[in-house]
């Protein structure tokens, strides 16, 4: 295996309230490889969506140090995390959260507007990705149009078209059927699969689960290494 | 008398907002300083008539005075009261060339009780004596007039008198002729008002006066009959510091005798010594009644809004003439309210022991 | 009856939860109620002070006694009022003289005279200085304020001059004043003195008096001749007429802006009722009824109402106080020393207000609530099908405001003359046209589109975020456009109007120099000039020819209406505009006496054309008919005026006279020395003597204009802020929605100035088609306030002048206050924390 891509090392996490200290995450240390599939397990509360929230960037740990492609996160400015995210990192929510008033298209090719790619580069990018999400002809389509996987899967294209460090997936099949859950789970894992991308990807999901190469457990905010055959 | 009135009245034409410091301020004006330069009545003077009716400009204060009582044919009763005062601001005319300059302001108070409904009706007007506003004269004929309001004699000073009121609420239109002659008050027409020599006034009066005319009030017409009492005074006096008001009574008998007193009340209460008054028989012959002779006292009060206590009902007693009587108010309210507020109304005279009426009169208060 | 109370407090925490919304719905109810209170409370405490100030001086006379020629009037003719018993009468006598460089007012009074003073309240005078003012006979009274001023001390001399004449009076003491600023610069004296100061010895200036109207035939037949009477022309009716004109445009204003007010409390309310929709969903399943909801959401709206009108109550009290000082500003112009104004709450004004806006709020809510009632048990979520809904009502509203507007021209046509009827169309004609604004806006964003779409994704998203939340931004697009469309309408108006009043003083004044008396000239009864000076002033060099004037009062229809006995002279002919005709056949017409001319105004209140008969009547009562031989332009009266011939007005009159006489001057001539020798030639006149150029007359009443209208500008911008709150909570709203959709874009790496930037375009965007919108509406609104509003008041007719720069102006102006309603917004934006958008 090659050197980690990610180091997490010692993070806590905590907040105040009603004027006690509540620990979220503690003591947290983990690394994941490049072209890892990495399942986040966890039960409501135990603090995933806020050490991805962390690794994402838009929220900072109390303590303890995170480094992404050697970039040590917690010196970085606003500005620079955002100039990171835009680089570095790929979202997909639960709840797709597309730009309704954009469409498929210009969802899809929104990080590379943002990083300033010319238009025609863009144009060829995002067609390549609608084959890629099985969505060729949709491009015109607003997300009210599509149904909850085929939004997913645009929201699966907007986080790899532009060939981030890592895609972190909060609960990407928690608001499709179980059916539709599956195939985006195979499409995202076969799509970072083939073009070695990072994947951390946090769920309750036994099947995500199993197609992860490495499972993490979060429990009371302590995390413990898995297997994928982790018991439910 | 009226002079505490006048007084306190030209104070309140303008303003009756601050009425305490500068009641002061005035009454210090009119009563100390300006009496210089006036004449004073120091001495019995030769009255002439007609002349005397007219004005006497030397001096500082001067009225014209007329109380009375009527009725029309139906018994319906009224009083009048009809006051000019001239009021000498300054002893002479300031120099200009403007016919409106004077130093003479004139100031009438007029009054009807309707007696069956308790109403008192009164208003003060103020004039200048200027370009014919007000004055009086002795022309073709005695007048004195406030603009539209006046007293005119017939040709010469000769009878009947017209006493001609177009007031707010009432209209009075009479005509009045001596029924006795006429009476100089005090020592021939001298009446010592205080100890200090010159405190005193030139003083007459008409006691009796038959009275016909018209009055109109509340949209109504009365032909009226009755008798009036006319009083003329002048002088450039004050009340000394001592006295604080006084009561005067102008009674006019049934039997054909009329009574006139006055007591100045001192600040303990008691009357001055310069209270006095007249007894005039039918017949005009004339006795002086003392203070010595007469027996005064209050026994009910009325009290007004402003919660001053006047004395309506009065015993009044005189035993060298063995008269005993009861003065009453023909009704309590008969208020002044013209500046300052004085009583001045119509009252009945019942024998103490009958209780018959013997008289009707008139009753002036103040100092309350 | 009411709906649950549980409904109730839901709605109080609603608007617990979201107080932005509360406390914008707030402060727009709140701001235009307050302009609206206050324009009318600025306007009332004007009117009433002076009222008051004059009442002070001269009680309420329906009447005066002024002499025909000569002196004054005698004393002997008040002597005989007033011993015939007529006890409303008081003699006037009043004159100007310089103290210490300063004008003063010396009013001559009797103080024992009802019904001067002891009646009335306001100038109050101690007892013991109203004897001295007898007594002493230099004895002069002024404002405590007025002695402190100058510094004069009590008891001192003072040296004054009466038309260049040195003379002294004593200041005896100081009188108190319930209006001290109007009885700035005033000296009162006793007749006396007065008589004696201004050598009127034996003379009164005028007699006023209230007469009944059966009273008004037997005094003018008891008169003697020197004398007349005529119909008070009070101050106050002289106020109403100069001030009319921007009180009745302030009003619209006022109005316009509570329209505004109306439009975001609909704006809220619907909103609140968007935000609610899965709460009424539930509600409505659990059974809670459409009434219920219904009156819900009426409650809400008048309870919020009811409080910002409160607020705005006090606010309006403050903005009116303010409001008073610029319309004093105005008034001082006409009338002297008036800087400082009682300023009064009048209970009508703000009960009037309160009920508009709980009008407006009430009626402002009808559908948002109906809305709210309709509310199905399952409920939709979806944003776009609300929006999709909001497009199926665009072409009703099309429709309905097609309607509306018809329905305008309709009142306009079928009440022609009534100005209630013009303010009604014109606010027909706004809210029609608001109406419209959501297809407008559809078709200029389709419009915009492709252009706009080319600048990238982002701009794109900018241009759709408006179109997609169309129902809530089309509100903030309408107030803002009323505002700005207001101001543009309102300043067409001003500007034509002004471009009228200077091209109509142009062509008026004929004369290089005028010669008049300074007396009254507030009632417009000049003093009298002797008649020897025409001919003299014609044989002084440099004057090529000579007019007069008589200004005078005559009764038309009982009003009295300033009269202007003419004799025109060589060049007077061309001051006059006439509507029609016109011509030296007209002339010839009216210099024999078989034609009067009449002005614009005074045509159109008494519905008088050309050849129709005038009724009048002289001092004696006696009906006069003159033949109208033209209608003339004429800024100057309100009510209008009438021109005739001298040889008419001294045939069925019998006072003479001249007030005033134009010189036209050679083309060679040196005004300076014209006026040096006008000077010696007018010297030792008996009342002061005032000779201005065209061009000074010409300057103060353009600068009397301009201050007139100074205080609309102040409107327009309360207008505007009414708007821009409206624009700023539409933003704020729609921002607050939008939160979730730019943590996404925030976290997919977009930078916050980048968002920044979005927020900005959107408010730009917003702010530009609000002006662009404005640009018709305004147009609209200048022609309605132009050619219906001012006519219908004022009976003037104007030119419209337009000038390219309004349409920069309103487009500028509309994106500035969104500018400047986006700053907050963008702030906010910029300090997004993403994490918790997210979860939002």
């Amino acid at each position: 295996m090659s050197s980690p891509i990610i180091t997490v090392s010692n993070i806590s996490y905590s907040y105040q309230e009603a004027g006690k200290e509540q620990a979220v995450l503690s003591d947290v240390s983990f690394a994941l490889n490049r072209g890892e599939c990495v399942a986040l397990l966890g039960e409501s509360g135990s603090g995933k969506s806020t050490l991805l929230n962390i690794i994402g960037g838009i929220d900072q740990a109390s303590s303890g140090e995170l480094s992404i492609q050697g970039l040590c996160m917690s010196e970085m400015s606003e500005p620079e995390l955002t100039l990171f995210r835009r680089e570095h990192l790929g979202f997909i929510y639960q709840l797709f959260n597309l730009i309704p008033t954009l469409t498929v298209f210009e969802n899809i090719a929104l990080p590379l507007e943002l990083a300033d790619v010319p238009l025609t580069e863009r144009k060829k990018h995002v067609s390549a990705w609608l084959a890629n999400v099985g969505l060729e002809g949709r491009e015109a389509a607003f997300p009210d149009q599509l149904s909850g996987g085929e939004q997913q899967r645009v929201a699966v294209a907007r986080a790899l078209i532009h060939k981030p460090t890592i895609v972190l997936a909060d609960e990407p099949t928690g608001n499709l059927d179980v059916a539709t859950g599956q195939k985006v789970l195979s499409l995202l894992t076969t799509i970072a699969k083939s073009t070695g991308q990072t994947l951390l990807i946090v769920t309750h999901s036994k099947v995500v689960a199993e197609a992860a190469d490495r499972v993490l457990v979060l429990n009371h905010g302590q995390i413990s290494e898995g297997s994928t055959g982790y018991a439910w | 008398m009226r002079l505490m009135i006048l007084a306190l009245s030209l104070f309140m034409v303008a303003c009756d907002k601050q009425p305490q410091s500068q009641e002061m301020e005035l009454q210090d004006w009119l009563g100390g300083i300006a009496d210089e330069g006036f004449e004073r009545a120091t001495e019995p003077r030769q009255f002439t008539f007609p002349e005397d009716h007219n004005a006497h400009p030397g001096f500082r204060n001067e009225w014209w005075y007329v109380t009375g009582n009527v009725a029309d044919k139906n018994g319906y009763e009224f009083g009048y009261q009809v006051t000019f005062f001239r009021i000498g601001l300054s002893p002479d005319k300031p120099k200009s060339d403007s016919p409106w300059a004077t130093n003479q302001l004139w100031m009438a108070h007029i009054a009807l009780s309707d007696i069956p409904k308790q109403r008192h009706h009164h208003q003060q007007r103020l004039v200048r004596q200027a370009i014919g506003l007000a004055g009086s004269e002795l022309e073709q004929n005695f007048r004195v007039w406030l603009e539209d309001w006046q007293i005119i004699s017939s040709k010469g000073a000769d009878f009947p008198w017209k006493v001609q009121i177009k007031a707010q609420d009432f209209v009075l239109d009479l005509a009045l002729t001596k029924a006795k002659p006429l009476v100089l008050q005090g020592q021939q027409g001298l009446s010592q008002k205080g100890k200090q020599k010159g405190n005193a006034s030139y003083y007459y009066s008409y006691p009796r006066m038959d009275t016909s005319g018209t009055i109109k009030v509340n949209k109504q017409s009365y032909s009226v009959k009755g008798l009036s009492w006319f009083d003329r005074e002048w002088s450039t006096s004050a009340l000394d510091d001592n006295q604080v008001g006084w009561d005067w009574f102008a009674l006019q008998f049934d039997d054909g005798n009329d009574f006139m007193y006055y007591q100045l009340r001192q600040t303990t209460g008691e009357a001055d010594v310069t209270s006095s008054g007249k007894w005039i028989a039918g017949d005009g012959s004339v006795t002086e009644i003392s203070k010595d002779e007469v027996y005064l006292q209050p026994i009910d009060y009325w009290k007004n809004e402003k919660g001053e206590r006047y004395p309506v009902v009065w015993q009044f007693e005189i035993p060298t003439l063995k008269k005993k009587w009861l003065v009453k108010a023909r009704f309590p309210e008969q208020m002044m309210d013209t500046g300052v507020s004085y009583w001045e109304g119509a009252v009945e005279v019942l024998d103490a022991v009958s209780k018959q009426r013997v008289a009707k009169g008139y009753l002036e208060m103040t100092g309350y | 009856m009411l709906p649950p109370m549980s409904l109730l407090r839901s709605s109080i925490r609603f608007f617990r939860q979201h107080p932005w919304q509360f406390w914008l719905t707030l402060l727009s109810i709140a701001l235009g109620t307050a302009v609206m209170i206050a324009v009318d409370l600025a306007n009332h405490s004007a009117r009433q002070s002076f009222a008051n100030s004059i009442d002070n001086v001269s009680g309420k006379m329906t009447h005066h006694i002024v002499a025909n020629s000569g002196q004054g009037v005698p004393d002997i003719v008040y002597a005989n009022l007033r011993l015939a018993g007529m006890r409303q009468t008081a003699a006037m006598i009043e004159g100007d003289v310089v103290i210490a460089g300063e004008v003063f007012q010396v009013i001559g009074i009797d103080p024992f005279a009802e019904p001067l003073f002891d009646q009335q309240s306001g100038v109050s005078i101690e007892p013991m200085l109203m004897l001295q003012l007898l007594t002493e006979p230099s004895a002069v009274l002024m404002a405590e304020r007025t002695r402190q001023r100058l510094g004069f001390s009590l008891s001192s001399e003072l040296a004054l001059s009466v038309n260049g004449k040195q003379s002294s009076v004593m200041l005896q003491g100081v009188f108190t004043s319930t209006n001290q600023a109007v009885m700035d610069n005033v000296l009162f004296t006793d007749i006396a003195n007065a008589q004696q100061l201004l050598r009127k010895t034996g003379f009164l200036d005028r007699i006023e008096l209230i007469l009944t109207e059966e009273q008004i035939p037997s005094m003018a037949q008891q008169l003697p001749q020197s004398v007349k009477l005529i119909t008070s022309p009070t101050k106050t009716q002289a106020l109403d007429q100069m001030t009319k004109a921007f009180r009745t445009n302030l009003t619209a204003m006022s109005l316009l802006a509570v329209l505004v007010g109306a439009f975001l409390v609909y704006n809220t309310m619907t909103f609140s009722v968007l935000q609610r929709r899965k709460q009424f969903a539930v509600e409505r399943l659990i059974g809670v009824t459409q009434r219920d909801l219904f009156l819900q959401m009426l409650i809400e709206a008048v309870l919020i109402g009811l409080v910002g009108a409160l607020l705005g109550v006090f606010l309006g009290a403050l903005l009116g106080q303010a409001l008073l000082m610029l319309v004093m500003q105005t008034i001082d112009d006409i009338f002297r020393s008036t800087d400082q104004v009682a300023f009064s709450i009048n209970v009508w004004s703000v009960v009037k207000g309160l009920g508009i806006t709980l009008s407006a709020v009430i009626l402002a809510t009808l559908v948002p609530a109906w809305e709210a009632a309709k509310t199905q048990p399952v409920h939709v979520t979806r944003a776009s099908m609300l929006e999709g809904r909001f497009n199926q009502v665009l072409k009703p509203l099309f429709f309905i405001g097609a309607l509306m507007g018809l329905f305008a021209f309709v009142v306009l046509v079928v009440f022609q003359r009534s100005l209630i009827g013009g303010f009604f169309a014109l606010f027909l004609m706004v809210i029609a046209y608001s109406l419209w604004i959501p297809s407008l806006t559809v078709a200029a964003l389709a419009i915009l589109r492709p252009w706009w779409e080319k600048m990238g994704t982002l701009p794109a998203m900018v241009l759709r975020a408006v179109h997609s939340s169309l129902s809530r931004m089309n509100i903030a697009i309408i107030a803002l456009a009323i505002a700005v469309s207001a101001t543009v309408g309102v300043g067409i108006m001003i500007g034509s109007f002004r471009a009228s009043v200077a091209d109509w003083l142009a062509m008026t004044l004929q004369s290089d120099l005028y010669i008049s008396s300074v007396n009254d000239a507030e009632s417009r009864v000049e003093g009298k000039l002797p008649e020897s000076w025409l001919s003299k002033a014609q044989k002084l060099p440099g004057v090529e020819s000579v007019s007069s004037g008589y200004s005078t009062y005559v009764e038309v229809e009982q009003v009295p209406t300033p009269l202007l006995v003419l004799n025109p002279g060589e060049h007077g002919k061309q001051g006059f505009r006439f509507l029609e005709g016109g011509g030296e056949e007209l002339w010839q017409d009216y210099m024999a006496g078989e034609v009067i001319f009449i002005s614009e105004p005074l045509a159109y209140h008494h519905d008088l054309n050309v050849g129709d008969r005038l009724l009048t009547k002289n001092e004696q009562g006696v009906s006069v008919s003159a033949m109208i031989g033209g209608i003339y332009q004429d800024y100057s009266a309100t009510q209008g005026m009438l021109v005739m011939a001298p040889g008419f007005y001294e045939k069925h009159w019998r006072d003479r006279g001249i007030s005033s006489i134009g010189l036209k001057l050679t083309a060679s001539a040196d005004g300076d020395q014209v006026r040096q020798a006008l000077r010696a030639l007018t010297e030792g006149a008996s009342t002061a003597i005032r000779i201005r150029s065209n061009k000074e007359i010409r300057e103060v009443s353009l600068a009397i204009f301009d201050r007139t209208f100074a205080i609309t500008n102040v409107l327009r911008l309360l207008v505007i802020i009414v708007a821009f709150v409206g624009v700023f909570s539409a933003l704020m709203a729609v921002l607050l929605e939008k939160t979730r959709e730019f943590s996404v874009l925030r976290a997919t790496g977009m930078t916050s100035t980048q968002l920044a930037k979005m927020i900005l375009m959107q408010t730009l965007l917003i702010g530009f088609l609000a002006g662009l919108f404005a640009l018709p509406l305004g147009w609209a609104m200048s022609e309605l306030l132009i050619h219906v509003i001012n006519q219908r008041s004022f009976g003037w007719t104007m030119e419209r002048v337009f000038s390219g720069w309004v349409i920069f102006e309103a487009i500028g102006l509309s994106m500035l206050a969104a500018l400047l309603a986006g700053i907050y917004p963008m702030y906010r934006m910029k300090k997004l924390i993403i994490r918790e958008g997210l979860s939002a």
